[in-house]
């Protein structure tokens, strides 16, 4: 009978190894950033700019803005649509603001207006970024990011290096290093064609543009781990 | 009186699960044993032995432990972990509160240890034995959402062990120290290991045996698998550590007893990097 109240008494112990919680500190600054990447206009030329706005844990949410521009006799911008007139030759800083958790939050962007019969050669359509360590593992290397047709291309240079001892690798473009929440995964140990952990590589990533996400990041992805990290910031 | 000395150590020594002891129980004699084992680790080794963060896993065990004498020099020894529990925390945002990711957990049997031991000397107070025990692929290799919940290797090892062990005085007080060392055939691309190890003990009072252990396990890194083939899986290849612990046994009869457990390695590669507990009834008859 002790036997089997013993027995009774793992079981119990046994049922209190239960799942518990980890506190997880996943926040990040606020951001409001222009998504629309136009760096040239010709007169005449009418766009509507995007900028989105992500709360401190990197999560995109609405938020009323305000668009402005520096010079309304090059850019004008309309009151009730929104829409960005090229009107004269020059340059203007277009800036969007918004009230934030933390305050005023602003974004901007230098837009130059040319001829009508100029070729503009867009030069904002490439990003950069470098990859840091955060733990012990190897996490190292250069790429690019730049906009294609569809999305975008991450270039990853040769000296890309990935920790081919990591178990459950994965490589995520996010705007949160700290979290996996809202994280688009671009590879991962369990995909199709396996992970790549050294030297130049190219991904294309479909649906997704320039200034979506500002982080790429590499992840132990069964046990939660942040290894390495990169801002991705402008060419 | 030293015999009868050295007897009591021989028959405290099996009281020790895992503790590859040198003597043999002797045809006849047995020694089981129910054990409950937790390890909770929210930090590894790395495989260049640093330590890093991980989401908190823990390892609850429940299992059987048996040894009996089939003749003088030959005892049959099985571990069978019935129950053996992996999971992970849930992580929540420390600014939302909101889950991040989902806790997990994985209930199954683990790999079962079948074994033989064979006295190849005793003389005096010094016994030598060698072990032979068969790592059984019986838990699961792939658990969970992503197959890291494993309670088992899904390989069929083999530990070949030398054992040597003399019982002694300390203080006026029985004591005993023993060694071994060990080769660990592994399957299915697993790096093959060598083992040793080191524990010495000594009976407190009446009925109580405190003892310290020194455990290690090295690679000898001759396997084909790696992080990227082996789907996730971080405590599998290549492990390696050197663990320190303490026991205590309590005899609540001459046959019953209770004995706990207190491991922590103190260096290491692909492996937790927290202490272990684990608590047991033995039944010596």
């Amino acid at each position: 009978m002790r036997l089997l109240k013993f027995v009774f008494l793992l079981f119990f112990i046994g049922l209190n190894s239960c799942i518990q919680e980890d506190i997880v500190n996943d926040r990040v600054p606020e951001e409001l950033r222009i998504i629309s990447s136009v760096n040239a206009l010709k007169v005449g030329d009418v766009v509507k700019l995007h900028a989105s706005y992500f709360n401190n844990i990197g999560e995109k949410e609405s938020k009323t803005v305000v668009w402005e521009t520096s010079n309304p006799t090059v850019l004008s911008i309309d009151e009730f649509t929104t829409n960005i007139t090229a009107k004269a030759e020059g340059t203007a800083t277009i800036t969007v603001k918004t009230i934030g958790v933390s305050g005023e939050l602003t974004d901007s962007e230098i837009i130059m207006v040319v001829k009508d019969d100029v070729v503009v050669i867009p030069s904002e359509n490439t990003k950069k970024g470098t990859i840091t360590p955060t733990e012990s593992y190897d996490a190292s290397g250069d790429f690019e990011v730049i906009k294609t047709t569809n999305g975008i291309q991450i270039i990853l240079a040769n000296n890309y290096v990935a920790d081919e001892s990591l178990p459950g690798f994965a490589l995520f473009l996010t705007n949160n290093p700290n979290s996996l929440v809202n994280a688009l995964q671009i590879d991962a140990y369990d995909d199709a064609d396996g992970a790549h952990y050294k030297g130049a590589f190219t991904y294309s990533v479909n649906g997704v543009g320039l200034n979506d996400y500002q982080y790429l990041v590499q992840w132990c992805r069964p046990f939660s781990i942040l290894v390495g990290k990169a801002t991705i910031t402008d060419k | 009186m030293k015999y009868l000395q050295s007897v009591i150590v021989i028959y405290v020594l099996f009281v020790f699960q895992q503790s590859d002891a040198q003597w043999n129980k002797g045809k006849g004699n047995g020694y089981y044993k129910i054990s409950a084992w937790s390890l909770v680790a929210d930090q590894h080794y790395t495989n260049i032995g640093e330590i890093d963060p991980n989401a908190t896993r823990g390892n609850f065990t429940l299992s059987l432990y048996g040894e009996y004498g089939v003749t003088k020099k030959i005892d049959v020894i099985t571990y069978i972990p019935f129950l053996t529990r992996i999971y992970q925390n849930t992580q929540v945002s420390e600014v939302t509160g909101n889950v991040l990711q989902e806790g997990e957990a994985v209930n199954a049997i683990g790999d079962i240890d079948v074994g033989l031991r064979y006295g190849l000397l005793k003389k005096n107070h010094f016994a030598l034995s060698t072990t032979l025990k068969l790592g059984l692929p019986t838990g699961k290799d792939k658990g969970g959402s992503d197959g890291s919940f494993q309670t088992g290797d899904g390989e069929f090892n083999q530990l070949l062990t030398l054992d040597a062990g003399i019982s002694y005085q300390l203080f006026s007080k029985p004591a005993y120290a023993k060694t071994y060392i060990g080769f660990n055939n592994r399957t299915q691309g697993f790096s093959d290991e060598f083992h040793y190890g080191l524990e010495s003990g000594m009976k407190l009072w009446n009925k109580l045996w405190v003892l310290a252990r020194l455990n290690s396990v090295n690679s000898f890194k001759n396997g084909t698998l790696s992080a990227q083939n082996s789907q996730g899986s971080i405590f599998a290849n290549n492990i390696e550590y050197v663990s320190v612990g303490a026991e205590a046994a309590y005899y609540i009869t001459s046959k019953l007893g209770v004995s706990f457990n207190y491991t922590g390695a103190i260096s290491g590669r692909i492996i937790y990097a927290k202490p272990s507990y684990s608590g047991g009834l033995f039944l010596d008859i």
